[in-house]
C-alpha cells in the first residue's frame, strides 16, 4: 500500500509542477494562463498531500526517510518532464549540479535505511 | 544604458532571491504541519488545512521564480532548499536520526545546488525566453 501511495503522490506532484511552469510562461501575474496553472497545480498538489500524510503515517519510525522518498521521486520525474516539455538549455556544469542533488537525495534514503 | 541594464538585472536577481526565500519559509512551515498531522491523528484536519494554506501561498512565489529562471534550475533550487531545511528541522525538532550517509547527502545537495546556481548558461531557451539572474543563491 505504501508503494501505491508513493506512486500516486509522485504523479500528482509532477502534474502540479508542470502546471505551475505552464502558468508562469504567460504575462506573469495577470493572465488567464497564470490562473489556470495556479488553480490546477494547487488542486492536484494540495490533494496529493493527503497521500504524503499517509506515507508519514505508514513510516512512523523515520520521518526523514519518508520525506526523502516522497520528495525524490517527484523531483526526478518533474525534472525530466519539464526539461522535455520546455526544452530547457542548461550548461553542463548545471546539469552536473542537478545530478549531484539527485544523488544526494538517493544517498539520504540509503542512509536512513542503514540507520534504522 | 549599460548601467541601467545592470541595475535592472540586479533588481531582478534580488526579487528572484526574495521570492525563493519566501518560498522556503512557507514550504518549511507546510512540511512541519504535514508531519504533525501524520503524527497526531486527532488534529489531522487542522494541520492538513494550515499546511495546505501555507503550501498554496508558497506556490504563487514558486511561479514567480519559474517565470524568472530556467525551469529545471528554479526547481532544483526550490526543491533542494526545502529538502535541506526539512532534514535539518526534523532532526532538530523531532530528533529524527541522521546517519553519516545522510550528512554526506546533504553536503552533496549543497554542492549540487551551488553548481546548478552558476550563472554560466547554455543559449537561452527560445520558447520560454527565460534567463538566469545574476544574484541567485
Amino acid at each position: 500500500m505504501l508503494l501505491i501511495y508513493l506512486a500516486l503522490f509522485w504523479a500528482m506532484q509532477i502534474f502540479a509542477n508542470v502546471a505551475f511552469k505552464y502558468g508562469s510562461t504567460g504575462n506573469a501575474g495577470r493572465s488567464t494562463r497564470w490562473l489556470i496553472g495556479f488553480i490546477s497545480g494547487n488542486v492536484v498538489g494540495a490533494s496529493s498531500i493527503y497521500l504524503l500524510m499517509k506515507v508519514y503515517a505508514a513510516m512512523p519510525g523515520n520521518s526523514n526517510l519518508a520525506a526523502v522518498l516522497a520528495g525524490s521521486g517527484g523531483f526526478i520525474g518533474s525534472q525530466l518532464l519539464l526539461s522535455w516539455l520546455f526544452r530547457s538549455r542548461l550548461a553542463n556544469v548545471q546539469w552536473i549540479g542537478i545530478t549531484l542533488v539527485a544523488v544526494g537525495t538517493a544517498l539520504a534514503t540509503l542512509g536512513s535505511a542503514g540507520g534504522k | 544604458m549599460k548601467d541601467t541594464r545592470a541595475l535592472n538585472n540586479k533588481r531582478r536577481g534580488l526579487l528572484t532571491a526574495a521570492l525563493l526565500m519566501g518560498y522556503y519559509v512557507l514550504g518549511l512551515g507546510a512540511n512541519l504541519c504535514f508531519k504533525e498531522g501524520g503524527s497526531h491523528a486527532s488534529r489531522w484536519l487542522f494541520y492538513f488545512i494550515v499546511g495546505n494554506a501555507m503550501g498554496i501561498a508558497s506556490t504563487a512565489l514558486l511561479m514567480g521564480v519559474y517565470a524568472r529562471m530556467q525551469v529545471n534550475l528554479a526547481m532544483v533550487l526550490a526543491t533542494s532548499g526545502i529538502f535541506a531545511l526539512v532534514q535539518f528541522s526534523f532532526w532538530l525538532i523531532y530528533h529524527s536520526p541522521l546517519t553519516w550517509l545522510q550528512g554526506v547527502s546533504i553536503l552533496l545537495v549543497g554542492i549540487g545546488t551551488t553548481l546548478a546556481a552558476r550563472t554560466e548558461t547554455a543559449p537561452a531557451d527560445m520558447e520560454t525566453a527565460v534567463t538566469v539572474p545574476e544574484v541567485v543563491s
